[in-house]
């Protein structure tokens, strides 16, 4: 399961204009990596749980997730090629990767091996009612076409499945008279807050870091530019040296 | 006392570890198979936890961590690219400078840090030293020649090394912006595939074009007496652009760039339209400079060093096609191109490298396994099964279990096959396989499109037994060495057409993987039974993942493959599941 937030790709997608564009299939590829994460993580949760009877609910969650990514995949391709848009990008370095790390906050370490199990569950709760909200009110913005909004309304409609398998799990331990419950949900409340505060900073930081670097590159690289040797070139054997 | 080196490669793409202990490796495997990103280029944490883990070692057991690049060398000169393409070069900088800036040039301290491992024994290795390690101190070889040919090391884009009494020597070298490689990685993002994944389509698509764009694609690249070949970098943006490879210089010259997933091939398996002719036609040319140029590279290779024995390493090795044309006249008589050809196995290079020069210099050097990863044993897999409420057949002897997926791959069925060690590498070389009979283009196309959703112009290996693939295909015995790899193609030899329908390309090829009993027993015996049930003694082999995923690496992600495919059954340990349970 993954901190991915919704809300900020949610804001972009309602400036946009109101016809269809390449920046809609941007965003459903977004959806589609972000749902690729989940899967990522709920996959790991089905490997690592110790707690057998719910190997199989993390493992049938991550065949759901990973199937909401391929939608959210094909119905952008199928835009474009409707769209017949010559200027798309066929050019690009493999970056899927970092941008599903980027995207889902994935560290070294999958996100369940950071959590209890009572956390994590509360964690696939509150991300996954997080998630239907926002797909539910996509499904019902007209700036999209209807097959785009039938699947934010289907894509919603499986979160909200998913929401209520966390609660039945929840409302078992309750009454099977665990403990702190209540405090794990506040506690993840704060973790998915954390983490959006983050993802929300991270990007102002990308921005004015972008400014230095480009003044750095301005400022700087003329200068060097004047005293620039062609094929310089590095020899060193030191087996300890990083040059 | 037992000592330990290990290997990482990481932060460009492919991230992997391995663990060599007195001189072989013993594990090694990429990051991505454990987070399920493919091309995952992370720092490998859980892959050096898995390693250590199943050695029963802590971090302080090991003598030495090797990284399998120079990072400050490949920083001096992204920053000298910045300088000489100013002011072009200023989304470049920004972009390379924020990933250096924030993890890639502190590499040392990010092993230090994570590892809490001591800075003085850990050694960076150079990157082409590395693919030269990789094959050279993998191979029993006493003297040979090395070439090493791939997009961009730290300054290099290729080499040629001297191996010699276990001692690897520089002979020549070609620098940064000239490459091989990221010419046809600039290709493949012209045609219309990602670069670093899509290179195998375009020598895919090569086997429909002919050579009507040879004299454009001359003007692009093109073979030279003096330095190999001339590349004209005012076609090419890689220099001073992340995301922009090519020039529109390019574009004017070939035309418009191909439309990512646009139509190749119609339903009947032709070129779909005069387009796709032309991208066929620009794919051939690409190909064909291609492998004129390493024929080149190894005519000289042999003048400045000449040997029986040849190893290549590098990404461009990863063209299988070109291994073949390129070498089958070379003056070498025996061709190495092993299992990691690609960055993954930089990991590898780098600690056979340190072992052999840094902490014994002996000359003993030890053939290396492919299998290195991690394994299940049948309790495992019988729990996990239970636990995820799956149905199964158990089968009490191995003998029973190799009937019964012979039997189903002769009633056509497509089976997934998880048994043993994973393999190490981009190929899947029988323990974590989709199979399926090879005469049935039914079921390749079956493979192609609903499950691997893999385009329809991409032709599958065969895994064929070692002593009857000289029935079925032109067998070059310079590459004896390197056919159990799938590293390099063969012709159909026209005796037996009719039973290679599913697995033979367009130009009459096919990736083949020789097995030997000796290799790997269980695959083996797979095939051979279902050679005794139907006289083909080769099976599909393609591996076990799904598109944009990594192989896979466990029985729960391997679950989740199958029951996500439309495999027909999964024989995993000494299980079957079936689709429907």
């Amino acid at each position: 399961m993954t901190s991915f937030n919704f809300k900020s790709i949610f804001k972009k997608i309602n400036k946009k204009n109101n016809s269809l564009n390449n920046q809609e299939s941007d965003f459903l590829n977004n959806f589609g990596l972000a749902e690729f994460g989940s899967a990522l993580d709920m996959l790991a949760a089905a490997e690592l749980t110790t707690t057998n009877k719910l190997k199989k609910g993390y493992l049938n969650h991550a065949i759901d997730e990973f199937r909401h990514a391929q939608l959210f995949f094909n119905h952008a391709k199928n835009l474009i090629n409707n769209f017949n848009n010559n200027s798309a990008n066929v050019s690009g370095v493999a970056e899927i990767g970092e941008r599903i790390r980027y995207l889902n906050f994935i560290g070294e370490k999958p996100i369940y091996s950071e959590l209890n199990e009572l956390d994590f569950i509360n964690f696939v709760m509150i991300s996954e009612a997080a998630a239907e909200k926002y797909f539910t009110k996509l499904s019902n913005n007209k700036n999209f076409n209807s097959e785009t909004r039938a699947l934010f309304s289907l894509i919603a409609k499986e979160e909200g499945h998913h929401v209520l398998y966390a609660k039945k799990e929840l409302e078992k331990r309750r009454k099977n008279g665990v403990k702190g419950i209540y405090k794990s949900y506040l506690y993840i409340k704060w973790f998915r807050f954390k983490t959006d505060l983050l993802s929300n900073t991270r990007k102002i930081w990308t921005k004015i870091g972008d400014l230095i670097l480009a003044l750095i590159f301005f400022i700087f690289i003329p200068i060097n530019k004047l005293f620039f040797k062609k094929n310089y070139k590095f020899n060193t054997y030191d087996p300890r040296s990083m040059i | 006392m037992n000592k330990y080196v290990l290997g990482i490669s990481c932060y460009f793409h492919d991230s992997s570890v391995s663990l060599v202990k007195n001189g072989k490796i013993i594990s090694a495997v990429q990051e991505e198979r454990f987070t399920g990103i493919k091309g995952d280029s992370s720092f490998p944490s859980r892959s050096i936890e898995w390693c250590l883990n199943i050695n029963n070692l802590k971090i302080s057991d090991i003598s030495y961590i090797v990284f399998y690049e120079k990072p400050l060398k490949k920083f001096l000169r992204i920053l000298n690219s910045s300088i000489e393409y100013f002011p072009k070069s200023r989304s470049f900088f920004i972009s390379q400078m924020k990933r250096w800036l924030s993890e890639k040039i502190w590499t040392k301290t990010n092993i230090v840090k994570k590892l809490k491992f001591s800075s003085e024994k850990i050694l960076f290795c150079q990157h082409h030293l590395s693919h030269a390690s990789s094959i050279y101190y993998s191979n029993n070889l006493r003297h040979s020649c090395i070439m090493v040919n791939d997009g961009i090391g730290e300054d290099q884009s290729f080499s040629i090394w001297s191996g010699e009494k276990n001692k690897i020597k520089l002979l020549d070298e070609i620098l940064f912006p000239q490459s091989l490689g990221l010419f046809y990685s600039t290709m493949t993002s012209f045609l219309g595939h990602q670069i670093n994944e899509g290179e195998n389509k375009v020598m895919s698509m090569s086997a429909y074009g002919n050579n009507s764009f040879d004299n454009e694609l001359n003007k692009v690249i093109s073979i030279s007496d003096k330095k190999i070949f001339n590349q004209n970098m005012d076609y090419f943006e890689y220099q001073f652009s992340l995301y922009n490879n090519f020039s529109n210089k390019l574009s004017n010259l070939l035309g418009e760039p191909r439309m990512p997933n646009s139509k190749f091939l119609n339903e009947d398996f032709v070129l779909s339209n005069d387009k796709s002719e032309k991208y066929a036609n620009i794919a051939y040319s690409t190909q064909k400079i291609t492998e004129d140029i390493i024929e080149r590279q190894s005519n000289h290779a042999y003048e400045i060093f000449p040997s029986d024995n040849i190893c290549l390493s590098g990404g461009v090795h990863l063209n299988c096609k070109a291994n073949n044309e390129s070498f089958k006249n070379s003056k070498f008589k025996n061709v190495y191109i092993n299992f990691c050809p690609s960055d993954s196995g930089g990991s590898i290079g780098a600690s056979l490298w340190a072992w052999n020069n840094v902490i014994e210099k002996n000359e003993n050097i030890l053939n290396q396994d492919v299998y290195l990863g991690p394994s299940f044993d049948n309790d495992f897999i019988e729990e996990t099964l239970k636990d995820l409420k799956i149905n199964y057949t158990k089968f009490n002897t191995t003998k029973e279990l190799l009937s019964d997926a012979a039997n189903y791959l002769l009633k056509n069925k497509i089976i997934c096959w998880f048994q043993g060690k994973l393999e190490f590498g981009k190929r899947a070389l029988g323990n974590r396989s989709i199979l399926a009979r090879p005469d049935n283009k039914k079921l390749s196309q079956k493979i192609n499109n609903e499950i691997k959703n893999r385009e329809s112009f991409q032709p599958f290996a065969s895994s064929v037994l070692f002593e009857k693939a000289e029935e079925f295909f032109e067998i070059d015995s310079k590459f004896k060495n390197s056919y159990k790899y799938m590293s390099v193609i063969a012709y159909d030899n026209k005796k037996n057409t009719n039973k290679l329908s599913g697995v033979l390309h367009v130009d009459n090829t096919c990736r083949i993987q020789l097995v030997e009993e000796t290799d790997n027993s269980l695959y083996y015996n797979l095939i051979k039974n279902f050679f005794d049930l139907s006289n083909i003694p080769l099976l599909l082999n393609t591996s076990l993942n799904l598109k944009g995923e990594p192989i896979v690496d466990n029985p729960i992600k391997a679950i989740s493959t199958f029951l996500r495919s439309n495999c027909d059954l999964m024989y995993i340990g000494n299980f079957k599941i079936y689709q429907n349970d």
